[in-house]
């Protein structure tokens, strides 16, 4: 029974832990991770027709610094690509805001994800710029600097500015602000996945070059995003 | 002298279920009443008296409206009452290392 005295005489270890559990109760209820996760899946998903549909430009083929006589390396772009990832996620982020505000409405402990949408927002359009800008650079005449991009080994700025490792940082912000340990360490996974030679070498050429990234990325996502909301079901039916 | 951090709680903070409350709405922009009364399993008269002491002292606001038919409270935590969550839970955290030191 509760009134309306203050609790002079009562533990404080206890009162703090109340109020812990409290907390951790109230973020655990506002925790909607596996929309963000899905919806980030679709739209990776449909950048594969998108990519291969539009128009693309070949960048100029030139040798590596290797000898002469090594392969000539060409740098293939999607056009079309450049433009719907900063769009897409930028549209993503709005409609992930929207349902985190809505969701939280009808549980009755209002929310906003302005600390993961707002950051998401940010790192999609600045590295949507980079990737235009190094398009740019790449798809120019002969330069030292073309010469620079266009060798493999230096594909790991490719790979850090790509949307994919936008979403990796992204989500870094969402697990932050869920305090979700869970995501922080798929995410982490997700970004050695982005990020590590040997999965974004996979062989494949041509138009469809881009698709097996895509749907390792994709697949990916939507695999965790199906986790988390099995864990959260569980979890709540618990309770 | 330092004073002691039992002299530096609020009275109306300092109680379990006005703590509760706070807390609750310091992680939300706002709550509904219905949450607040299921979360902290208390009755709707009970969680009534502890948000008009809250109210008073100005470290809540309440909100009144309709969603479609039905009625809703909300309630929000104000700048002191942010304030005064923080400087509890900073005394209750002072008070537990000095009952450890002991």
């Amino acid at each position: 029974m509760t009134n309306n005295n203050s609790d002079m005489n009562s533990d404080p270890r206890d009162l703090l832990a109340t109020q812990e559990n409290l907390v951790k109760r109230v973020r655990t209820s506002q925790r909607s991770t596996w929309f963000p996760l899905t919806f980030l899946s679709i739209v990776t998903f449909l950048a594969i027709p998108v990519e291969r549909l539009g128009h693309r430009t070949v960048g100029n083929c030139i040798s590596s610094t290797a000898p002469t006589d090594a392969p000539h390396f060409c740098r293939i772009y999607s056009f079309s690509g450049l433009f719907y990832w900063p769009i897409a996620l930028v549209i993503a982020y709005a409609v992930i805001s929207y349902f985190y505000k809505t969701r939280s409405r009808e549980l009755g402990a209002e929310t906003s994800a302005g600390k993961y949408v707002i950051p998401g927002m940010i790192i999609s359009i600045l590295l949507g710029l980079a990737s235009y800008l190094l398009y740019l650079i790449s798809s120019g005449q002969n330069s030292r600097l073309e010469s620079y991009f266009l060798d493999p080994s230096n594909s790991l700025i490719f790979r850090a500015i790509s949307p994919a490792f936008s979403i990796c940082l992204a989500l870094l912000f969402l697990a932050r602000f869920e305090r979700n340990l869970p995501l922080l360490i798929f995410d982490v996974l997700y970004g050695v996945i982005v990020l590590w030679p040997p999965v974004r070498g996979i062989k494949s050429h041509g138009f469809w070059s881009l698709a097996p990234n895509r749907v390792i990325d994709g697949g990916f996502l939507l695999l965790i995003g199906l986790i988390l909301w099995f864990l959260q079901r569980r979890d709540a039916k618990q309770k | 002298m330092s004073q002691h951090p039992i002299n530096s709680l609020n009275e109306i903070v300092h109680q379990r279920v006005r703590l509760g409350i706070l807390t609750i709405a310091h992680e939300t922009s706002r709550v509904e009443f219905g949450y607040l009364k299921e979360t902290m399993d208390l009755t709707g008269g009970n969680l009534s008296q502890h948000l008009t002491v809250l109210e008073e002292a100005g470290l809540i606001t309440v909100e009144k409206g309709y969603e479609g038919k039905r009625a809703r409270t909300w309630i929000s935590i104000t700048k002191a009452g942010r304030q005064e969550l923080r400087e509890e839970i900073k005394q209750l955290k002072l008070l537990i290392s000095q009952i450890e030191r002991k």
